[in-house]
């Protein structure tokens, strides 16, 4: 590790080497059977210098001096302006680490997958087709030579359930920081689903209210609005959002905050070693501030946020942490008179750039006066900031789904396309 | 005990010109290890990026074989094969420099007054894939993988996006005047775009183009007949094998050994790639199978793909319909009205309800079998069961690359069609 500083500081302005080691165990249910354990344990390492003004970035599953002598060659032909990198502080974010996730074992998993299946098998007779289990430790650790030298350990769980039923099909999963993950709730909860989406009709086409479950938001969200207020995409005109203090969308609060304890993105520094904080993206509908990696931040002259992640490749891009959606008229009983959509099929096709979305219901269901009958094929289509201006009400069921906390949310108004 | 041991090694740069900006270039060098135990039927896994023995690593994968089930495994024809893809121009001996200069180039094609924001990404790749299992199979591959990926933004009344791709299985030799076709089609599409009207919406005639075409034929039959689909009890052509499921004109493979972006010389359980056929003259002939489900079910394994270092499942390569004999004329005539729909994003597919959705990139109204106004991107929706019967079919083969994701793995693809006439709901505002 010397020699590689040694070798860093004598031929770059500005470096950082990062570092994750991944542990995971997994057991995988097919039609209702337990058929599969797997574990897995990486470490992968992403070095970033900054020669001359301009960034090199190079990746590779062992640390050596070639691996810095890529980035450095790399930083010779690249035009990424970087004058430095951030100094690095951790936070104290609660519910991050679960040290019991470390301890888990094949019989835990067994145990949990018999759990899921049981709970399906209890609503009814239907099929646990497919269905996983699965819990990982990320240690993470960045040093760069502006100062930062942080260590954290991260925890992830996630329990998932399809159960089908004839050709009824329908799926749901939690996920947490920590081993608690309700797997009762899963199991039933598919298996309800899928009964309830027996014997599906078609309903007229027109104008609709309805109602998107926490999942469905989510899906609709991450693709069709996140990207359009990162930093990045706004300087490079990307995005719709150009104008900081206009109104947008209907009187949503939307908050990006990587500190929430027990947040399924919380962290104490965000992978490039910035502080998670809370910012205000949208304040009742009026766009109040972006979020960016430090890049970006750098560049456009923002504060940096904390949105700093790293996805596969280990680059660093700015990525939402956990976005909480509020909004003032809050209900218990938001269903009636509406179609309620658990979830939607193909939401990765939605226009960032636009905003125009066309989406496959599954799931759906026509609620009236109380009585619910499943939808057979719909499609819900408009533009995610026409669709977020007739927002009617909240629900009161928050839930996060990987980056999003909201809980089901009534619009009016939807063309449904059958 | 059955055991297998792969050794995966990778290779990639990616280099993005944004807005005339050298970014984001990524260089990564990765290798790891993969061992699964197959033991009173049911299966232990285990992978990691660090040095590892191959009986340290069969060992921890036997380890995780803990359960009691009912999986089995099949034997294969061919036990050992070498295949090194050499490409015309290897990548790896032009220039970073001379990259960026062709990269510029294209980027330059695509300015104009309404282009408000460019991306050109430049993707190289090598996998480098070993393998032996306990009944004696032994397969090597080298195979790199080189494109580039254009897109803009344009701005008129509307903020519109458009994007095209050049993937092959090959060096750096496939480009040429084709890169700096698309980017003049990129921009001229935008053009069109910023000015076009909302897309229809409804159960109508829609005539497909062969790149939204293929996309179709991969979500609307292709992931159903995935044979994992069949064993969990998730696919609603399960029962359909040697029925009539589409009508008699048409024909759907999928060929691994064709040299598009789905091409592999051997499959991650160690199998000698071939072509499948999956629908003959509207009848379905079989599923694509891994080594498990092909013993399970009777079927020929060669379809089982992994990225990188996680557990094979079943999956498509290159996945085509067959031609037909129509015009392109004569499609729009059968249509008479309704849309005609190009390009795409990519689409998703429930095989247990049999209900998919895919996205086009742009438009026209068809009207009075001719083509009238540009429309914008939308979706299309329909089910497996019903969607073939009415097909028509055309003439024209075109392949178009792809990743597919399933259980969160992606793997590259290519999809191909004729342009083709079908009955679709289209979602439009």
């Amino acid at each position: 590790m010397n020699e590689i500083i040694r070798y860093l500081d004598r031929n770059a302005d500005a470096w950082e080497i990062y570092c994750e080691r991944s542990k995971s165990k997994s057991i995988s249910i097919e039609k209702g059977e337990i058929k599969l354990i797997e574990s897995s344990e990486d470490v992968d390492y992403a070095v970033r210098v900054i020669v001359n003004g301009t960034v090199g970035f190079a990746t590779s599953s062992n640390l050596s001096i070639d691996l810095c002598e890529r980035a450095i060659k790399i930083a010779k032909i690249s035009e990424e302006k970087l004058k430095e990198l951030p100094e690095g502080k951790k936070a104290e974010v609660e519910g991050v680490y679960d040290a019991k996730v470390e301890k888990v074992n094949s019989d835990w998993l067994l145990e949990s997958a018999e759990i899921l299946i049981n709970s399906a098998r209890e609503v009814g007779n239907v099929n646990p087709a497919q269905g996983y289990v699965e819990v990982s430790v990320d240690e993470i650790k960045l040093i760069n030579s502006c100062g930062a030298d942080l260590e954290e350990k991260l925890t992830f769980c996630e329990a998932f359930l399809e159960c089908v039923i004839e050709d009824s099909s329908a799926l749901e999963f939690d996920q947490s920081r920590t081993s608690k993950l309700d797997l009762e709730f899963v199991g039933r909860r598919s298996a309800e689903l899928a009964l309830e989406s027996l014997k599906a009709e078609k309903i007229e086409k027109g104008r609709y209210d309805i109602v998107l479950s926490p999942i469905a938001i989510h899906e609709l969200l991450s693709n069709a609005l996140y990207p359009a207020f990162f930093a990045e995409n706004v300087a490079k005109r990307r995005s719709p959002l150009t104008e900081l203090g206009r109104q947008y969308i209907g009187e949503i609060t939307i908050v990006d905050d990587g500190a929430i304890p027990y947040g399924l993105m919380s962290f104490s520094f965000d992978d490039e070693g910035v502080n998670p904080k809370e910012t205000i993206v949208f304040e009742g509908g009026v766009l109040k501030s972006y979020i960016t990696d430090f890049r970006h931040a750098l560049e456009i002259g923002i504060e940096p946020t904390g949105n700093g992640l790293r996805g596969e490749d280990l680059y660093p891009v700015t990525s939402p942490t956990n976005v909480v959606l509020e909004f003032d008229d809050v209900s218990d009983d938001i269903e009636d008179d509406a179609i309620v959509v658990h979830a939607l099929i193909g939401a990765h096709t939605s226009n960032p750039v636009s905003g125009d979305f066309s989406l496959e219901c599954m799931n759906a269901f026509l609620v009236k006066n109380g009585d619910r009958k499943a939808v057979k094929s719909a499609m819900i289509y408009g533009n995610v900031y026409g669709l977020l201006r007739n927002v009617e009400v909240f629900g009161k069921d928050v839930r996060q789904i990987e980056n999003t906390v909201a809980p089901s949310i009534r619009f009016g108004d939807v063309v449904v396309s059958c | 005990m059955f055991y297998d041991v792969r050794y995966v090694k990778t290779r990639s740069l990616t280099i993005s010109l944004e807005n005339g900006r050298v970014d984001k270039v990524k260089c990564d060098e990765s290798n790891g290890k993969a061992f699964r135990v197959l033991k009173n039927g049911f299966w232990g896994f285990y992978s990691t990026s660090a040095e590892i023995s191959d009986d340290e690593g069969i060992r921890k994968a036997e380890e995780n074989a803990k359960g009691k089930g009912r999986s089995r495994i099949s034997e294969v024809e061919v036990r050992s094969g070498r295949f090194v893809l050499k490409p015309k121009i290897d990548p790896a001996d032009v220039s970073i420099e001379e990259k960026v200069r062709l990269m510029r180039d294209v980027e330059k094609a695509l300015r104009d007054d309404f282009i408000v924001s460019t991306r050109v990404v430049y993707i190289e790749n090598v996998r480098i894939f070993e393998y032996m299992d306990s009944l004696g199979v032994e397969v090597f591959y080298e195979v790199p993988r080189t494109g580039m990926i254009v897109q803009a933004v344009a701005k008129g009344e509307t903020l519109q996006f458009y994007s095209k791709r050049i993937l092959k299985p090959a060096g750096y030799e496939i480009f040429g005047d084709n890169v700096f076709e698309i980017a003049e089609e990129v921009r001229n599409v935008l053009g069109g775009l910023i000015k076009a009207r909302s897309p229809p919406s409804g159960k109508m005639n829609v005539v497909v183009d062969p790149s939204l075409g293929g996309v179709f034929i991969h979500e609307a039959f292709g992931h159903a007949v995935e044979a994992d689909h069949v064993m969990q009890g998730s696919s609603v052509v399960a029962d359909k094998i040697g029925k009539k499921v589409a009508n008699e004109s048409v024909n759907v493979y999928d060929d691994p050994t064709l040299r598009e972006f789905g091409f592999y010389p051997f499959d991650d359980e160690g199998v000698k790639a071939e072509k499948k056929v999956i629908i003959e003259n509207g009848v379905l002939k079989s599923f694509l199978h891994s080594r498990e489900t092909s013993a399970m079910l009777n079927g020929k394994p060669g379809n089982a793909r992994a990225q990188d270092l996680d557990f094979p499942i079943v999956r498509m390569s290159n996945t085509f319909i067959g031609e037909g004999d129509m015009s392109f004329e004569e499609l729009l005539e059968e249509a008479k009205n309704g849309v005609y729909l190009v390009g795409s994003r990519g689409g998703e597919t429930n095989p247990a309800t049999g209900y998919f959705q895919f996205n086009a990139q742009f438009g026209y109204i068809v009207r009075n079998g001719e083509l009238a106004e540009m429309i914008r991107d939308v979706s299309l929706s329909g089910n497996t069961l019903e969607i073939l019967k009415d097909i028509k079919l055309g003439r024209g083969l075109k392949f178009n690359p792809g990743f597919c994701g399933k259980s969160g793995q992606l793997v590259p693809v290519a999809d191909g069609s004729p342009p083709a006439f079908i009955k679709a709901l289209v979602g439009g505002a």
